[in-house]
């Protein structure tokens, strides 16, 4: 039984897996992330001329509560982006070990690692 | 001498080590953060639906006043009890501790527009911007839960 396993391309193969999990799900993250952003920043705007119209649609209070909901969701959001980093770099790592099982299975023929 | 003899089976002993070691690696995938869960993708779903309902009901009779809270202290009662029960599930498996907060988040928002609608009443032209409010909260704990069960393959998705 021979063992070809060339490291460096393993390697290469292993890096170029994981950077592109990496970008596709950081670039998942900012467009959820801006898209988020660019409405919370419409909306405080749209709670602001209701309150300061006149006569004002909503009273200050009213106004104020409506700003704590925007808040609150917003929290969410940037757990939720928080999330989507944690799953971009979960995929990259597992994106390098499944080329690197492949990269092992071939190299040690009729051997299987099972877990 | 003796030791130049040692020399090749001590290499063979930790060239084997270091395959195992490898293949240990290379078939094992990591999870750092929970998985996919049907039950609080459904359960998200109905509290939309049923929230979306409750402000479109508002909106129509053109907004609502304190006197009105009594007919909707069900819908409050139901929001909580789902809630909570989502909650608990979410806090039982391992490493899913954002999508919990993220309920936990919900659950003030929905505290707040209790006393809100119960001390003030909900005028009309708050309904765009509370459903405003409400869509990003679910659309963060839908866009969340669904990243989680996209292979990596693919990657997260809204």
């Amino acid at each position: 039984m021979t063992f070809n396993f060339d490291i460096s391309k393993v390697v290469s193969d292993m890096v170029n897996a994981s950077s592109g999990a990496l970008v596709n799900g950081g670039q998942q993250a900012t467009e959820y992330a801006t898209h988020e952003y660019e409405s919370f920043i419409s909306d405080i705007e749209h709670v602001q001329t209701m309150a300061t119209a006149n006569p004002p649609i909503i009273t200050e209070e009213e106004a104020q509560f409506l700003v704590n909901q925007h808040k609150n969701s917003m929290q969410s959001v940037l757990l939720t982006v928080e999330g989507l980093g944690i799953i971009a770099v979960q995929n990259a790592i597992n994106a390098a070990l499944a080329v690197l099982n492949a990269a092992l299975s071939t190299a040690v023929q009729g051997l299987k690692f099972a877990l | 001498m003796k030791l130049q003899r040692f020399r090749p089976i001590a290499f063979a002993i930790l060239s084997l080590h270091f395959v195992l070691a490898i293949g240990f690696l290379g078939c094992a995938s990591i999870q750092m953060i929970g998985q996919y869960d049907q039950k609080i993708d459904d359960g998200i779903t109905n509290l939309q639906k049923a929230t979306a309902d409750f402000f479109t009901t508002i909106e129509r009779q053109g907004g609502s006043k304190p006197e009105d809270y009594k007919t909707h202290a069900k819908f409050y009662d139901n929001t909580k009890v789902a809630l909570s029960g989502l909650i608990v599930r979410a806090n039982a498996v391992s490493l899913n501790k954002l999508t919990a907060k993220e309920l936990d988040n919900l659950s003030k928002q929905y505290q707040a527009l209790e006393m809100q609608d119960q001390k003030f009443g909900i005028k009309q032209a708050e309904i765009p911007q509370l459903e405003s409010a409400y869509n990003r909260a679910f659309t963060a704990l839908f866009t969340l839960e669904v990243a989680k069960k996209v292979p990596s393959s693919q990657g997260a998705s809204k």
